[in-house]
């Protein structure tokens, strides 16, 4: 009986989380009474709840869908971007997450290009870092709206309900619970769908995994001699890839963490300096854990099709919705769809709060404008217009552009933030015309090299060879002008 | 030498492995990235892993242990102090040493596994299972370092009240009641 309401439980469990989304940004707009509440959480979260933002931060859709579309589609090469998180989360954690945490403290920082502007006494470097900040917000909440669309749609259609699997109707849908709890709630919203999306996933990721090894004939071992015997390079440590263009994104999700805004911007959030302490571990378990489901997905369906027991996918993003559907139990579909779900909502609704203050705060404050008078009104209302602003260009524009700007997010943060906040900010000689420069050549080489004429050798990732340049024009530059002055305050905490 | 300089020839090295792939040109007879399977739509192939590495092999090493080398200076930057990083540097330095070494037990495996030694250990071929277990596992090191060492190295007590004192001496300043 639960086979055949397989997918009314699938639509139940997503309503659900709906409804869940709805009730906590009730429940977050008694949290919220001003901006600092609005953009920071009131700096007020605990180690937990702080871990499972910044992992479920981490992991978008892509970690459900993408991922393991693209270790059916590569192989392990893919698995160069999860087994970066142990050292890419230490790397982000020693050299972001006190510093970041007392900077946002000592100027009472609201948004990353707050504490960019603190740390290099600069107001064209704050107003840069928010536009870099708002072109990859741009296209990333376009791409995950339009991610929402496509999974609502699919799941409405497999239930029968053509009339309402209409694409317009589903962004219509799923933007209208993004945008209640975003409004109502602010980041508080956001962090704690965050906590449930985590909650999810890693529960989630350990059934799956058991649900992949049972779904393939012999199990991992089955699943690794059928791959390897269709294509050894597919389960060699490179994958189909190969060794240069895997190590390239080796580099860059390792470091590149340290520069995704809606991921550090958490840092800025807890309670305490010492907190951090323990919310790297608590961080780096559920990533692992949620990792699980990825790579099992993905290489069971690689197995599972090779062998024949399973058709080939009409593309590659087909293997979680189709392992789900074919191989998980009803229940366990619905919760990881739902969780799919939260995925999706909780990278969204960070890109949506980090736009909105982009907006509102960072770059009048750039400009030489002061605060508007009822700025937390004003935060609200200009998170329902780039909502629908995202939404509009995701329907109506061309499909090229929203994958070109969704292209963009990773590595363009990556180049364009690392050396500016993640290095410089420990690093004293560095300076604002530095940081500058990487911003703008971090965006500029990642744009460059969506041209279809443009490509790195063997592979190599261009937004990895854009962090390798920024980087490097940020320390030259460094080096070869007078050292700033720095405010007293910020270098004293530099120092600790 | 200072972090600073360290890191800024690591990353000229690392530019240099970029534009060393670039001059040796594309692989002969085997693709230089993934083709598409040769059955299966949607699925690409890896071709052959022997000729499609002979040019880049050692460029890809270097690259390997270069950029390792790269994020533990990151981790001492990070851990430093006024450009000097302290004892914490020791096991950041060891904790490179065992991720190096994993990250060559894997380019050493990978040369065997062409030449057809395919075994598995504990369900993967022996250079993926260095992938999975060395290079997923080992920085877990750093991870509890990190915890194990904050209070001494990263955020002691009397950091804690020195940075109380700046926020207390910016109170003062901007005339809020302390």
């Amino acid at each position: 009986m639960m086979e055949e309401n397989r997918n009314l439980i699938v639509v139940f469990s997503v309503a659900l989380y709906m409804v869940l989304c709805i009730a906590v940004g009730i429940w977050a707009l008694r949290r919220t009474r001003s901006t600092r509440d609005f953009f920071m959480a009131g700096r007020d979260l605990g180690i937990f709840v702080t871990a499972l933002a910044v992992f479920s931060s981490t992991l978008s859709g892509f970690g459900f869908v993408g991922g393991p579309g693209l270790v059916y589609r590569m192989g392990v090469s893919s698995l160069w971007m999860v087994v970066p998180a142990g050292i890419g989360y230490s790397c982000s954690f020693f050299l972001l997450a006190k510093r970041l945490r007392m900077f946002g403290e000592l100027r009472d920082s609201v948004s990353l290009p707050d504490a960019v502007a603190a740390r290099y006494g600069s107001e064209s470097s704050r107003f840069l870092t928010a536009v870099a900040i708002l072109l990859g917000v741009i296209g990333y909440l376009a791409t995950q709206i339009l991610a929402m669309a496509y999974v609502l749609r699919d799941i409405l259609l497999n239930a029968g309900w053509e009339s309402i699997g209409r694409l317009d109707v589903c962004v219509t849908v799923s933007c209208a619970v993004l945008v209640f709890y975003c409004v109502t709630g602010g980041i508080v919203a956001s962090v704690y769908t965050d906590v449930v999306q985590g909650s999810i996933m890693m529960v989630a990721a350990v059934l799956v995994f058991f649900a992949a090894v049972q779904a393939v004939d012999g199990g991992i071992s089955g699943a690794v001699t059928t791959i390897m015997q269709d294509d050894p390079e597919a389960i060699g440590p490179w994958g189909t890839l190969g060794m240069m263009g895997c190590l390239s994104w080796y580099f860059l999700f390792t470091l590149g963490g340290a520069g995704q805004p809606h991921i550090i911007t958490k840092l800025m959030m807890n309670r305490r300096v010492a907190d951090a302490r323990q919310i790297l571990p608590v961080t780096l378990a559920g990533y692992t854990l949620a990792a699980l489901l990825w790579i099992s997905i993905g290489i069971a369906m690689r197995a599972l099709v090779i062998q024949g027991a399973h058709d080939p996918l009409p593309n590659a993003d087909a293997a979680a919705p189709q392992f789900l559907q074919a191989y998980a139990h009803p229940i366990l579909s619905g919760v990881v769809f739902a969780g799919l779900f939260a995925a999706i909502m909780s990278t969204a609704d960070g890109f949506l709060n980090i736009g909105t203050a982009a907006i509102v705060h960072d770059i009048p404050k750039a400009l030489g404008f002061s605060a508007p008078k009822r700025e937390l009104f004003w935060a609200r209302l200009v998170t329902v217009f780039v909502a629908v602003g995202a939404a509009l260009f995701a329907l109506y524009s061309d499909q090229s552009l929203v994958a070109l700007l969704g292209a963009f997010g990773w590595g363009t943060f990556a180049a364009a933030l690392v050396p500016a906040v993640a290095i410089g900010f420990n690093w004293k000689r560095a300076n604002a015309m530095a940081a500058n420069a990487a911003i703008v050549s971090g965006v500029a080489i990642n744009f460059a090299f969506q041209h279809p004429k443009l490509n790195m050798p063997y592979g190599i990732d261009a937004g990895a060879f854009a962090l390798i340049v920024s980087l490097t024009l940020f320390f030259g530059i460094s080096f070869a002008t007078p050292q700033r002055r720095i405010d007293p305050d910020i270098e004293a905490v530099m120092d600790l | 030498m200072k972090i600073s300089s360290i890191t800024f020839g690591l990353l000229f090295a690392l530019l240099a492995v970029v534009a060393g792939a670039w001059l040796v040109g594309p692989p002969e007879d085997a693709p230089s990235s993934a083709i598409a399977h040769p059955t299966i739509q949607h699925m690409t192939a890896g071709g052959p892993g022997a000729a499609k590495h002979a040019k880049v092999f050692p460029l890809g090493v270097a690259f390997g242990v270069l950029e390792i080398i790269f994020f533990s200076v990151c981790l001492a930057l990070g851990a430093s102090r006024k450009e000097r990083v302290g004892r914490i540097g020791i096991a950041i330095a060891i904790g490179a040493v065992l991720h190096v070494a994993s990250f060559l037990a894997i380019a050493i495996s990978y040369r065997a596994y062409l030449n057809g030694h395919d075994a598995l250990y504990f369900g993967l071929p022996a250079p993926t299972a260095f992938m999975m277990y060395g290079i997923w596992w080992v920085p877990m090191y750093f991870v509890l370092l990190y915890l194990f060492t904050f209070d001494r190295y990263v955020f002691s007590d009397a950091d804690l009240q020195k940075f109380n004192e700046i926020l207390d001496r910016r109170d003062r300043r901007e005339g809020i009641d302390v």
